[in-house]
This record gives C-alpha cells, structure tokens and sequence, in this order.
C-alpha cells in the first residue's frame, strides 16, 4: 500500500521499482484522500518524489534477512562489511542487485553518536530504500 | 534493537533501516493520536518505508522514560499543518 504526500493510497502489487523510488504496481485500487471514492486500474506508475510512505507487509523483513544472509554466503564476503572506507568509492562497480543494505544494528554498534554522519558515505548506506523492494522481487 | 520516534506526525517503530535521504525502514510501528478531548490513542501500522521527504526528527527513545508516561491523561492541541 503506497500513500501518497496528497493523501491518496494505492493498494496494489509491486511490479518494479527504481532508485528513485518511482514504482509500478498492478491490479490498484486507488482510494480519495476522504477514502470514499475508490477506482480500480490494471496498472500506474508512481513518481517516487510524491510518496509519503508505504505500507508493507510484514513477512517482508524477514525475507530480506533471509535473502542478505544467501547472497553473502554466495560471494563469501560477509567480512571486512563496513570497513569499505578507502577501498575506492563506496558501492561504485555494484549492480544494483548487488546492493547492500547494513542492519541498524551494525551502526548503533560500530559508531559513538558523534561519527554518525561520518558513516553515510559507507557502502550499502547510500542506496535508496528502493533496494528492499528489489529483494522482494527476486 | 534501537526504537525510534519519528516526527512527521508522530510515529514509533523499530528501526530496521535507513538510507541518506533519511527513507526509513520501521518495523512494528505504531501511531500515537493525540487529542484535547481524551487520552492518547496507538494504532499499530506494521512495517513502514517512510520516505526521507516526510520526516522532520528521528531519535531514539529512552524506553524508561517513555514506560512511565501515562498515555491515558496526555492531552494535546493539533499541530498546525506542515509548511514546507
């Protein structure tokens, strides 16, 4: 479910999404910002800078856990997570589906308040959240 | 796990995620409705994406502090609209 900065919602599936956050969804129902006018569309397409938040599921988290823990079993490369500084620009050469997103966890723990904008440019922190979508769609 | 309280109209979730545009991944989030009339409502929304573009302050929630208010006999005015 999307809802959008005017006030409409949009309940539909996720087709795509970009890092911008536009998204397409399919079979919407579309509700008035007084939610008594609904229209029903096969499909639209959202620009992202119009949303306000979505609504998810819940199993989603979990599947996202799940699909982070494979893909580093996959490359192997579950260390050396964060300590990407000076190893050339953060997240450059990474395709998209290769994003990484780090746990909040990782962050309260690896860095004093003070540093907390020191730790933005660190790989994985500078991708759009468009990047859980991705892995919902995989 | 680190719960936050996000200001855009007043919100509380755990924290999953975020990104540089402050998009925040909030799960078991939940709304607090304040009014003049009665005590303070929660309605629990579930796993939230926030966009960036709609959050005015994130911080953590000193959860001691927050047990100990009684949300029965908080009362509040609205707050004026957002001006952007």
């Amino acid at each position: 479910m999307v809802e959008l900065k005017n006030g409409e919602t949009y309940n539909g599936h996720l087709v795509s999404c970009d890092n911008w956050m536009n998204i397409n969804l399919r079979e919407v129902i579309c509700t008035s910002r007084d939610g008594d006018r609904f229209w029903r569309m096969p499909e639209c397409y959202i620009r992202g800078s119009t949303i306000k938040y979505l609504r998810i599921p819940d199993e989603v988290i979990d599947m996202v856990k799940e699909d982070m823990i494979q893909k580093s079993k996959g490359r192997g490369d579950n260390k050396g997570r964060g300590g990407g500084r000076g190893r050339g620009g953060p997240g450059r050469g990474r395709s998209s589906n290769g994003t990484k997103w780090l746990p909040v966890e990782h962050f309260l723990r690896e860095s004093p308040p003070s540093r907390m904008f020191q730790v933005w440019p660190l790989p994985g922190l500078n991708k759009s959240s468009t990047a859980l979508f991705k892995f919902v769609l995989q | 796990m680190a719960h936050v309280l996000t200001f855009s109209s007043g919100g509380k979730g755990t924290l999953k995620g975020f990104d540089h545009t402050i998009n925040l991944i909030l799960d078991e989030s939940h709304e607090r409705v304040y009014s003049v009339g009665q005590g303070v409502e929660e309605v629990m929304l579930g796993l939230y994406i926030v966009r960036g573009d709609n959050v005015a302050i994130v911080g953590e929630v000193d959860e001691d502090a927050d047990k100990q208010l009684d949300l029965q006999t908080i009362r509040a005015e609205p707050l004026n609209p957002v001006v952007h």
